[in-house]
């Protein structure tokens, strides 16, 4: 009554995918800082191999903070799907 | 003096990372962001109706962020390929060059020997001809360095201000805080040791820890798309950049448009161009654009502009307004509704939730779990209603400060709650007698 609508089982599904995601985002942080390092290695010229290396660990920096937001969105809609179920006295 | 010393290198180990670049961007600009979108239009369609607003806000800009971070890979990738390319193409014409000397020189020995001084001068200019054949390649090779050096860094400057200088770790670092609220930062000795640890668990462990000890989820995902705006920015400014040069070199070189394919090209890159310079938005007015749309749902077009003009008095109604989408006509009807909606719904949400926490406090035939989850949902509904409600009769319109009332301070109540149920269920009597006395007070 208190929610104007709201499902809960499509939120539970939402926050798996978000979770899901945020996990991907988090391997592909990883990837760009290990690009990073070959590109480096592969680099020959220590100043090309410093900025490659620092340029994509900047990238892999923003993925990290993306899979940070989209964890929290993941956990975010986790609760709210509890608070449905709470509130309408439904099935967890 | 000659240089044919090979410059060091490996062009075929660059260019195979570019191709795993390239395949991690599209997987982040284009495979995560379409997830990212669909699982978030689920979740808003799953939503309670006075949470939709604030989570379709950044829902929309989700897909921007991972589009933004996969062209910064693209970007990344091309300033490599450029670096190898011209990296072979130096190693190839040094070693030519000093092989061609090589040649040369023993031929002018020869020649000085048998005392040929036309042979020996031919000769002698042969070895300063690919002496500097070597010099031009070096010389080229230090134009792409130069090249490459800015266009890295200017990735580097697109997420993390000021590292390019700084080493890898604190790029990554700078990078992760400078998208990050307070609210979820992420220890800096964590973060260094993510970079150095090639675990995924921790890796992943430490992204959920960080949004565990803020649990703010919606108002952290509204406030970081705010806050990225810059870095999306600058993004934009670097196509527009690359669209006008193309388009410039092309226009300045007397395209013959009569031939269908140099058309072509040419409407493609002067399309390129204008697409780019429609999505030219300097940082401020990106911000009052989606400052704008945060606000135009719950208070109207004219409220809102007027509230967002006031914040950012240098730009006129149709920057703040920007560019009306494919969709913007057909949505009016929804947006003229929104202010009526949210004036109506709000206190209807207050009154709800307040009768839920009523039935709470005062139904002791339900048992306590029930009873806490009916007040905690609630409390939500009140705290949802009195920001709808704010916002809607325009006393809120700060967009950090419309993110966290209406939404942060519901989900933080809420996961706050629940996560700490059974020590809060021991506490139930008590409180519940004071709530008694509070519903009293305000409704009789």
């Amino acid at each position: 009554m208190a929610f104007a609508g709201g499902d809960p089982a499509r939120l539970r599904a939402a926050s798996r995918a978000l979770g899901t995601l945020a996990e991907g985002l988090t391997d592909d942080a990883l990837a760009a800082r290990d690009r990073g390092r070959e590109a480096a290695a592969a680099a020959g010229d220590g100043h090309i191999a410093q900025l490659a290396e620092s340029a994509l660990a900047a990238v892999g920096g923003a993925l990290v903070a993306t899979a940070v937001v989209v964890s929290g969105l993941a956990q975010g809609t986790t609760t709210a799907s509890d608070q449905l179920v709470g509130a309408t006295g439904g099935p967890r | 003096m000659s240089d044919f010393r090979v410059p060091a290198g490996d062009p075929d180990g660059l260019r195979s990372v570019v191709t795993r670049l390239s395949r991690l961007s599209e997987t982040v600009g284009e495979t995560r962001s379409s997830r990212l979108r669909s699982a978030g239009q689920d979740a808003a369609a799953g939503l309670p109706a006075a949470r939709v607003a604030a989570f379709a806000g950044a829902r929309s800009d989700a897909s921007k962020a991972t589009g933004a971070i996969g062209l910064s890979l693209v970007a990344v990738g091309g300033a490599l390929v450029d670096y190898a390319d011209a990296l072979q193409t130096a190693q190839q014409a040094v070693r030519d060059a000093a092989a061609r000397y090589d040649d040369a020189q023993e031929l002018w020995r020869q020649a000085r020997r048998m005392g040929e001084p036309e042979l020996t001068e031919r000769y002698r200019q042969d070895m300063d001809r690919q002496a500097r054949r070597a010099g031009t390649a070096q010389a080229d090779l230090a134009t792409a360095r130069q090249r490459t050096a800015a266009a890295l860094n200017d990735e580097t400057e697109v997420w993390a201000p000021g590292a390019g200088s700084l080493a890898p770790v604190e790029a990554w670092q700078r990078a992760t805080a400078a998208m990050l609220p307070p609210t979820a930062s992420i220890d800096p000795q964590k973060l260094k040791e993510l970079f150095s640890n090639p675990d995924v668990t921790l890796a992943r462990e430490t992204a959920t820890n960080a949004v565990k000890g803020a649990a703010k989820s919606y108002a952290l995902y509204g406030i970081v798309n705010y806050a990225r705006s810059p870095a999306l920015s600058a993004r934009a400014e670097a196509k527009l950049l690359k669209a006008r040069d193309l388009y410039q070199s092309l226009k300045g070189g007397a395209p013959d448009l009569d031939d269908p394919a140099t058309y072509r090209k040419y409407i493609k890159a002067e399309r390129a161009m204008l697409k780019a310079y429609m999505s030219d938005n300097p940082a401020d007015v990106m911000r009052a654009q989606r400052h704008f749309r945060m606000l135009r749902g719950m208070q109207g077009e004219a409220r809102a502009l007027a509230n967002v003009a006031r914040a950012h008095p240098a730009l006129t109604p149709a920057q703040i307004r920007g560019t009306a989408g494919r969709f913007d006509k057909l949505m009016r009807p929804v947006r003229a509704a929104g202010p009526v909606v949210a004036r109506v719904m709000g206190p209807v949400s207050v009154a709800v939730g307040g009768y839920d926490i009523y039935t709470a406090a005062t139904d002791s035939g339900m048992a306590t779990d029930d009873r806490w989850a009916r007040g905690v949902g609630g409390a939500a509904s009140v705290a949802g209603g009195v920001a709808t409600t704010l916002v809607a009769v325009g006393l809120v319109s700060n967009p950090v400060g419309l993110a966290v009332v209406a939404v942060a301070g519901v989900v933080a109540v809420g996961a706050w709650a629940y996560e700490n149920r059974e020590a809060i269920a021991a506490g139930a009597g008590k409180i519940a007698a004071g709530a008694k006395k509070v519903w009293k007070g305000l409704f009789g």
